[in-house]
């Protein structure tokens, strides 16, 4: 019986030190693998809850300065006013760009167009003046204006 | 466990780069991350805001500035060649104010192209007239229309405008335009500019639109009795017909309506208007 068991304590026909690393890596790789995926999910949607808040930021500070345009410019008869926000160029590393639209009802609306979502943000307006629909802004020239009874944006119409 | 030095060396090595993985796979996880800026919309929202205090002011300022200009009846007339310098001066003076209280330069300037030159009628509660009487002929728009009368006193005031075609009263009890009315009590204000206006008093309101006048059309006062209050009649271009013995005061060749060119400027804002203090109002 002794001799049996001091057989089976010297046997290591079975252990093979490749195969324990080749385990052990296999078992790293699949545990960072996961990590990544399940860590890299979380990270992107936290980014997309960050950028449509500071979207929305943008969005509703805009739809401030237009109204604000707007009641400047039914003051007086020439009205000229232009302002220049201090937004980021990008919003969670991918820029933007804004322009007027109109909604159902055909009232003035605020459209943001970002890779960070597949609709456009939509934030209205209410005003008198007309919206220029045809302009657009991109995040790295960010300014509005009021020029000839119409509320256009962007610096190539801003600067005529 | 560890029966010899090689295999004690294998499990370091092993160690060693589990360690390694796991601190690449946290480069790689915070490499993801987008760095965002925060920013801050506060600065040019007061910005604009300080825009629409500072224009909305200065309009308003102008206007009372107009009124006290000329007369102590508050009367809405200016004399052209006083009013452009006196303008000047305030317009500096108010962008010195400014400098002090927003980090902004204002500049307020009479636009003497845009002003409407005209005549003016006006009077007080010592003002009375001896039947009707004639003011103006021939008018071709009336810039403004403003009458103030106060207490319980006796009051009777009749103008008439091309002939009849409207005709404003005001007696002790009420107020009418043409076949409409509102009484009043202690208080009575009619301002009508250009197309229309009001009248406001201590009972009541009564808004009336254009003036159903030709092209051109007269306009006469009946001012029997005003207990304490004033009025005046401006309008643009023409002149008033009053008699010399009559003791209505009157003006030619005045502002009655001035215009203004304001500019506004900060680090965030440019804004720049024309403004005339009496416009058109929307009925």
């Amino acid at each position: 019986m002794r001799g049996t068991e001091s057989k089976l304590k010297k046997d290591e026909r079975a252990v093979s030190i490749p195969l324990t690393h080749a385990l052990t890596f296999g078992i790293t790789a699949i545990l960072v693998t996961l990590l990544l995926s399940s860590a890299g999910a979380f990270l992107q949607s936290q980014e997309q809850v960050v950028g449509e808040s500071q979207l929305n930021e943008i969005g509703s500070d805009i739809a401030s300065h237009t109204e604000s345009l707007d009641r400047l410019n039914q003051r007086g008869d020439s009205g000229d006013a232009s302002v220049s926000p201090a937004y980021p160029s990008a919003v969670v590393g991918d820029s933007y760009t804004i322009s007027f639209g109109t909604d159902d009802d055909g009232g003035g609306v605020i459209e943001i167009e970002t890779s960070l979502r597949d609709h456009s943000l939509v934030y209205p307006v209410s005003n008198e003046t007309a919206l220029d629909t045809d302009a657009e802004m991109e995040s790295t020239d960010p300014v509005l204006c009021v020029r000839d009874d119409e509320i256009t944006l962007g610096e190539e119409n801003c600067d005529e | 466990m560890v029966d010899s030095n090689a295999e004690r060396a294998q499990l370091l090595l092993i160690t060693a780069l589990l360690i390694a993985t796991f601190i690449m796979s946290a480069v790689v996880l915070l490499n993801l991350l987008h760095e965002s800026p925060s920013f801050d919309t506060q600065q040019d929202s007061l910005s604009m805001s300080d825009t629409e205090r500072v224009s909305a002011q200065l309009e308003a300022d102008l206007q009372q500035y107009f009124y006290a200009h000329s007369s102590d009846e508050l009367v809405g007339y200016a004399e052209e060649g006083d009013f452009d310098g006196e303008i000047d001066e305030l317009g500096s003076r108010y962008t010195n104010l400014i400098g002090q209280s927003a980090s902004g330069h204002l500049n307020v300037e009479y636009n003497s192209g845009e002003s409407e030159m005209g005549a003016i009628v006006y009077g007080n509660e010592t003002t009375e007239t001896e039947g009707s009487e004639q003011i103006f002929t021939e008018v071709g728009e009336i810039t403004r229309f403003y009458l103030e009368a106060t207490g319980d006193g006796f009051v009777d005031i009749t103008f008439n405008m091309s002939d009849g075609t409207d005709v404003f009263e005001i007696s002790e009890e009420d107020v009418s335009w043409n076949d409409e009315s509102v009484e009043w009590d202690q208080f009575v204000e009619v301002d009508f500019t250009y197309g229309g206006g009001e009248i406001r008093t201590d009972e009541g309101y009564l808004s009336f639109s254009e003036l159903e006048t030709d092209e051109e059309f007269n306009v006469s006062a009946d001012i029997n009795h005003l207990e304490e209050g004033r009025f005046y009649i401006s309008t643009q271009g023409g002149s008033n017909s009053l008699e010399p013995d009559s003791r209505l005061n009157g003006e030619n060749g005045v502002i009655v309506n001035p215009a203004f060119d304001i500019s506004y400027t900060n680090p965030d804002i440019r804004y720049s208007n024309t403004i005339q203090l009496f416009e058109e109002r929307d009925q």
